[in-house]
């Protein structure tokens, strides 16, 4: 995972606090709104105990964030906004064809019978893992789909778990099999995996983008 | 989501009713909801178990009643027992009596009188609690105000305002049958924190107030601390900026507009083991007077009066057992008197 070093540098909530200036009744509100993932959380043993430590770029970033949005929203707006996922907010397709995402490429991935007005979150992940998993070639649309309908399952239900989400396809003697985990994934050693996603990735890049672009 | 009208579900004596979307359910005696339920109002007193989720608007329930999957409500009160197998959504949890809950629980206000047991977190803006709380997770709450009675306990505690007061006070009798309450807490953040009775390996915040009875691993403050001289800490770290501020060393009260709005004492049961002890002298004390006087005065008193009324009994037998047949003799002779006559 050396691909991200400097996000992988880790902080612990005292020196966040002490660097922002945020207070603790802060950050617990934060945490609780789902402004601050779940998945951000690390507990490490310390020479003082058990500490929570957290991804230190992306924790800085979320918290300038919030502290540059809060005077003009309200923490729910907020959380609508940067966690998308936990409060089930719905897009209308010309504010994610205003963000610069392919409509009909997310539409496209949807399960047929889902009703054609708003789009969750989840369907943009889709939509982005799907564009990946083209681009990385080697499976076959059947397989593309079972592995969007494996994210569609999970994605939202991991959400709190604890960890990153990750989307990991292997095969085993010509048969593709798709899971949805959280951290790492382990098999037998027959089965080669042929794609691995990193799902929180993703979906903070699409929050960038939207956020970005004002949606 | 169905816009169609939607009935209504009574049972009173004894019945099941079916999943689905209802108006209104009430189950007044015994009663199962067979799968996800979901009612504007649910209404349960008496026994009554759901097998799957429950979604309700109001959800009131008195006596037993347990629900196998989650709990999504907008106020969810309780009397009695509950027991919430999954996690629970409410805006407002009050509960009076039992409530366990195995998953984790989001809220605005959660209130608890009795014991609040919850297997997962805590979240909620105001967090109380009359009586024993255990929280396996981390209590996130704005305000977490804790009376303790008993063992109340929690992995971590986080938010804006902790108080986390002893309870059990009342007179020194009292105390000596009743132990105060007390906590067992792994760390404690918090911008305002006040604790009694505390067992925590970390307590990190801007204001810390540490009462009697705590025993404190770290402390890290960033403005002030004041110390009970009943209140043990191993390591106090100044982590603000400037010269550190003076440990304030006396004995502590409770935040005091604050225990007044509350209607509490500014003090908690002290820790202080004079006063303990002598809380146990006395009561020592009185168990021997009482003892003693059982033993001198009420059964001899007792002894007095049973072998006196014994006694009287006895006396009034023994008058008619001697005296019945020369009664009867001399009924039987003035008879004959009569007779001759």
């Amino acid at each position: 995972m050396a691909e991200r070093d400097g996000q992988l540098e880790e902080i612990s909530k005292q020196e966040a606090l002490r660097e922002t200036g945020i207070s603790y009744g802060q950050f617990y509100r934060w945490k609780r709104m789902g402004l601050i993932p779940e998945a951000w959380f690390h507990r490490r043993a310390t020479f003082t105990g058990q500490e929570s430590f957290l991804p230190r770029q992306r924790l800085l970033e979320r918290i300038a964030r919030i502290q540059q949005l809060k005077d003009q929203y309200s923490l729910e707006e907020i959380a609508e906004m940067l966690s998308p996922e936990v409060t089930a907010r719905q897009y209308a397709p010309e504010e994610i064809a205003r963000a610069g995402l392919d409509v009909s490429a997310v539409q496209a991935v949807r399960p047929p019978g889902s009703d054609a007005a708003g789009l969750q979150f989840v369907d943009l992940v889709c939509g982005a893992v799907a564009e990946r998993l083209r681009q990385a070639g080697g499976l076959s649309d059947r397989e593309v789909r079972l592995a969007l309908a494996t994210v569609r399952a999970w994605f939202t239900a991991l959400a709190q778990a604890g960890g990153e989400r990750q989307l990991v396809i292997a095969r085993r003697e010509g048969a593709a099999t798709a899971v949805c985990c959280v951290g790492e994934c382990r098999f037998d050693p027959e089965a080669r995996v042929v794609a691995s996603l990193n799902l929180e990735q993703i979906a903070e890049e699409l929050k960038v983008r939207l956020d970005k672009y004002g949606v | 989501m169905t816009t169609q009208p939607r009935g209504s579900v009574h049972i009173s004596g004894s019945g099941t009713a079916a999943g689905g979307c209802y108006e209104e359910v009430t189950i007044s005696g015994s009663g199962k909801l067979a799968g996800d339920v979901e009612a504007e109002r649910l209404r349960v007193s008496g026994a009554a178990k759901a097998l799957g989720n429950v979604k309700a608007g109001t959800l009131k329930a008195s006596g037993a009643f347990r629900v196998a999957g989650q709990v999504e409500a907008e106020e969810f009160r309780c009397s009695g027992s509950a027991k919430v197998e999954g996690g629970a959504r409410v805006t407002v949890l009050h509960a009076s009596g039992a409530l366990k809950v195995g998953g984790d629980v989001s809220g605005k206000e959660v209130e608890i009188s009795g014991a609040g047991t919850f297997g997962g977190d805590v979240a909620a803006e105001h967090f109380r609690c009359d009586g024993r709380a255990r929280v396996e997770g981390l209590l996130n709450a704005d305000t977490v105000e804790i009376i303790s009675e008993g063992l109340s306990s929690a992995r971590e505690i986080g938010g804006g305002e902790i108080r986390l007061l002893a309870g059990g006070g009342g007179g020194l009798l009292c105390r000596w049958w009743r132990r105060e309450g007390s906590f067992e807490v792994e760390t404690i953040e918090g911008d305002d924190v006040y604790a009694e009775a505390t067992k925590a390996a970390m307590v990190r915040g801007r204001g810390v107030t540490l009462g009697p009875g705590c025993s404190i691993g770290t402390v890290e403050y960033s403005e002030s601390l004041h110390l009970d001289p009943g209140a043990a800490v191993e390591n106090a770290t100044y982590t603000g900026s400037g010269p550190t501020p003076e440990v304030i060393t006396g004995a502590v009260t409770r935040p005091e507009g604050w225990a007044r709005r509350q209607g509490l004492p500014l003090h908690g049961p002290m820790r202080n083991p004079v006063v303990a002890l002598l809380a146990a002298a006395l009561g020592l004390i009185i168990a021997v007077v009482v003892v003693a006087l059982v033993l001198t005065v009420v059964l001899p008193a007792v002894g007095l009066v049973v072998g006196l009324v014994l006694g009287l009994v006895g006396l009034v037998l023994l008058l008619v057992i001697v005296g019945l047949p020369f009664l009867l003799l001399g009924a039987a002779f003035s008879h004959r008197r009569r007779g001759r006559g």
